[in-house]
C-alpha cells in the first residue's frame, strides 16, 4: 500500500491536471478574438489561418475564421470557412460514446463543440451576406433554405431572429425566386408585423446595408456550492444593455425613406443555451454520481487519496463556456428604394452603449442599371472604417 | 529437473517468438492500413455515399434528359436544325450545386447529336469586346469578322432543380434516416410564340440512414 499511494495520487493528479489544461479556449483563438476586438482585422486573419485546435474546439475556430475573413472582405474564403463549418456540424449530429463518457468523468469541456442553435443558424445567415456581396444571389437562396430548416425545427428558439428571417426573404427574392420570398415576407409579417417591401417599379434601384455593431456577451460560469461532493458549474449568457444603432440614409442631403430591421443577438443565443438546458443538467447529475462513486471506493482504500480525489473532482467541475465570441451585439438591416439619377448615398450610423458613442458614415456607389440591387456590410467595433469618430 | 528447465526455456522462446511474430504482423498491418491509395472509378458507375446530390445523380439527369430532347419533333420535321440558346438551371434545393455542369453536359450532348445548333450567351460579351478590337484599326479589314452575322435563336433551353429532403420524426432509434427527392425540370420555349413547346423532368428519391451512437 505504502508502494501504491505516491503512484496512484500521481496518476491522479496528472490526470486531472491534464483535464484542467483543456478547459479553456486555445490560445490562438483568444489572440485572434483580442486583435479583431482591438480592431486589427488583417492580424486576426493571420494569426487564425492555418491556425490548428483540437478537435473539440475546431468548430469555433472555423467560425471565428469565417467570420473575420468576411469582415476583411475577403468573402470566398469566409464561404469556405462557413462550408467547412456547416460540414462539421452535420458530422457531429451524433451521440460520441468517446465524447459523453469523457465528459461523463471530466466536465462538458471534453465534448466536441457543436455549436448552439442559434449559431448553427448564423453561420446562414452570414453565408447569405457573403453570397449577397458577392453578387451571387442562387448561393444566398441556397443557405436561405437551410436556414428555412432551422426555423422549421427550432422555430421556438429562434423565431425572434428578425434580420436572418429578412434576410432569407431578400436573398429568394434576389435569386428571383418569388413564391419562397412571398412566404418569408409573410411569416415576417405574420409574426413580427413587419410589412413586405412595396411592389417596386423596375426603372428604381434597391440598395440594402447590413450592419455588424459590437460584440456578442461571452458565456460565463455560475457555481452553485451545495457541498464538498457537489458543486455545479453552469454556463450564462450575462445581461447586456447596448442599444440598436441608429441609421440613417441620405441621398443629395436629403434623408431617404427606408425599411429598418434589428437582430439583438444575446436573447436568442440565451434561449438557446437553456433550450440546451436539460441535456447538460442531466449529464451534470450523472457526473456528480459517478464521481461521487469513484471518491467512495477509492476512500474505503485509502482515505487520503479518496480526500483528495474528492478535491479535485470538485476542482475539476468546470462549466462549458465556449461559444462563437466574434459574433456582433446587433445586427441591422436597412433597405431603401433609390430614385433615378442619384449614384452614390451616403450612410450614417450612430451606435452606442453604455461606454460609448460610435459614429460612422459611408459612401456607397450605387449599381446604375435599373432594377438592380446594391448590397453593402458595414462593420462596427473592428475598427476599419471609412469615417469613424469615436467620442467617450 | 534440467528437462524440464529446458522445456520451459523452449516453452518461453517459442511465447516471446509468438509475440513477436504477432507485433510485427501487427505493425506490418497498421503500415499497409496507413498507406495513400488511389483508384480510378468509372464516372458512370452509380456510386452514392449518402442520400445528397452526387455525380451519378448529374449523370442520370443529363441522360435522360438529353434522350428526351433528341427524341423531341424539333430536328426530324424542321428544314434546319433548331438554334438554342441556355438560360441556366435555376437552383432550389439546400446543396450548392452547380447546375451549369448540367447545363453543360446537355449542350455537349445535343451538339455531338448534330440535331441542334447552339448560342455561346457566356461569350457574348467576349465575342463584343474582340469585334470592337478587330474594327479599332488593329486588324486588316480582310480579317475582320463581318458585322451582323451572329445567329438568332429559336428556343430559349431552361430548368429548374428543387429538393424535399425529410427527416424521420423524433422518437426512440438506434438509427436516424432522412429521404431526399431530387426534381430536374427542364424546358424548351419558343422564342418567337413564347409557347413551351417542350418539357421534361427526372425524378430522383433517396433514402439514407446513420447510426445516432458512435465512438
Amino acid at each position: 500500500m505504502r508502494f501504491q499511494r505516491p503512484g496512484r495520487l500521481c496518476a491522479l493528479v496528472t490526470v486531472c491536471g491534464l483535464a484542467l489544461q483543456a478547459c479553456s479556449t486555445p490560445g490562438v483563438l483568444v489572440t485572434a478574438r483580442e486583435q479583431f476586438k482591438q480592431g486589427s482585422t488583417t492580424a486576426a486573419v493571420q494569426t487564425l489561418s492555418g491556425a490548428e485546435v483540437s478537435a473539440r474546439d475546431q468548430l469555433l475556430l472555423l467560425m471565428d475564421t469565417a467570420l473575420v475573413a468576411q469582415a476583411a472582405e475577403q468573402y470566398n474564403e469566409s464561404i469556405v470557412a462557413f462550408e467547412q463549418a456547416y460540414t462539421l456540424i452535420d458530422e457531429l449530429d451524433f451521440i460520441s460514446v468517446r465524447d459523453q463518457s469523457t465528459a461523463l468523468f471530466l466536465n462538458d469541456w471534453a465534448i466536441r463543440y457543436g455549436g448552439e442553435i442559434s449559431e448553427r443558424l448564423w453561420i446562414h445567415t452570414f453565408q447569405m451576406i457573403n453570397y449577397l456581396m458577392l453578387n451571387r444571389p442562387d448561393g444566398a437562396a441556397v443557405e436561405a433554405r437551410r436556414a428555412v430548416n432551422l426555423f422549421d425545427k427550432h422555430g421556438d428558439v429562434l423565431n425572434e431572429d428578425v434580420l436572418t428571417r429578412y434576410l432569407m426573404a431578400l436573398s429568394f427574392e434576389s435569386a428571383g425566386q418569388f413564391d419562397s420570398a412571398n412566404v418569408e415576407y409573410r411569416k415576417l409579417n405574420e409574426q413580427l408585423g413587419i410589412d413586405p417591401p412595396a411592389r417596386r417599379s423596375k426603372a428604381t434601384r434597391d440598395l440594402v446595408v447590413l450592419v455588424a455593431s459590437g460584440f456578442i456577451e461571452p458565456k460565463l460560469a455560475g457555481d452553485l456550492i451545495l457541498d464538498i461532493n457537489a458543486r455545479i458549474s453552469f454556463p450564462f449568457y450575462p445581461e447586456s444593455y447596448k442599444r440598436e444603432p441608429g441609421i440613417t440614409v441620405f441621398a443629395n442631403a436629403q434623408v431617404l425613406d427606408t425599411q429598418l430591421v434589428h437582430t439583438r443577438l444575446l436573447p436568442i443565443a440565451r434561449s438557446a443555451l437553456a433550450k440546451r438546458g436539460k441535456s447538460v443538467a442531466a449529464r451534470h447529475a450523472l457526473r456528480l454520481v459517478a464521481k461521487n462513486q469513484i471518491a467512495n471506493q477509492l476512500e474505503d482504500q485509502d482515505a487520503l487519496v479518496g480526500g483528495i480525489a474528492r478535491l479535485l473532482f470538485l476542482v475539476l467541475e468546470q462549466a462549458d463556456t465556449r461559444s462563437w465570441e466574434t459574433l456582433p451585439a446587433w445586427l441591422s438591416l436597412v433597405r431603401a428604394e433609390v430614385p433615378t439619377g442619384i449614384d452614390s448615398v451616403n450612410v450614417q450610423i450612430n451606435s452606442a452603449d453604455a461606454l460609448s458613442v460610435t459614429d460612422h458614415s459611408r459612401t456607397i456607389v450605387l449599381n446604375s442599371k435599373p432594377g438592380s440591387l446594391t448590397v453593402d456590410m458595414i462593420r462596427l467595433g473592428v475598427g476599419r472604417f471609412d469615417q469613424q469618430v469615436v467620442s467617450p | 529437473m534440467k528437462i524440464r528447465m529446458t522445456i520451459l526455456q523452449m516453452q518461453k522462446k517459442s511465447i516471446q517468438c509468438s509475440l513477436r511474430f504477432f507485433i510485427l504482423t501487427g505493425m506490418a498491418l497498421a503500415l499497409t492500413a496507413c498507406a495513400a491509395t488511389t483508384r480510378t472509378l468509372d464516372p458512370r458507375a452509380e456510386q452514392h455515399f449518402d442520400a445528397s446530390y452526387d455525380f451519378s445523380d448529374k449523370q442520370q439527369i443529363v441522360d435522360v434528359l438529353t434522350e428526351s430532347l433528341l427524341n423531341a419533333a424539333y430536328s426530324s420535321n424542321a428544314t434546319e436544325k433548331p438554334k438554342v440558346i441556355i438560360y441556366g438551371i435555376d437552383n432550389e434545393t439546400t446543396e450548392h450545386i452547380s447546375t451549369s455542369g448540367i447545363s453543360d453536359d446537355i449542350r455537349l450532348q445535343l451538339i455531338r447529336s448534330g440535331e441542334y445548333r447552339f448560342i455561346n450567351r457566356e461569350q457574348r460579351e467576349n465575342i463584343a469586346e474582340e469585334a470592337d478590337f478587330q474594327f479599332a484599326g488593329f486588324v486588316a479589314p480582310e480579317q475582320r469578322v463581318n458585322e451582323g452575322r451572329q445567329l438568332g435563336a429559336d428556343f430559349i433551353l431552361s430548368g429548374t432543380l428543387r429538393s424535399i429532403k425529410k427527416k424521420e420524426p423524433r422518437q426512440i432509434r438506434l438509427n436516424k434516416s432522412e429521404t431526399i427527392y431530387y426534381s430536374m425540370n427542364l424546358e424548351m420555349t419558343d422564342l418567337e410564340t413564347g409557347e413551351i413547346t417542350w418539357a421534361d423532368a427526372v425524378e430522383i428519391a433517396r433514402e439514407a440512414s446513420r447510426p445516432i451512437i458512435g465512438w
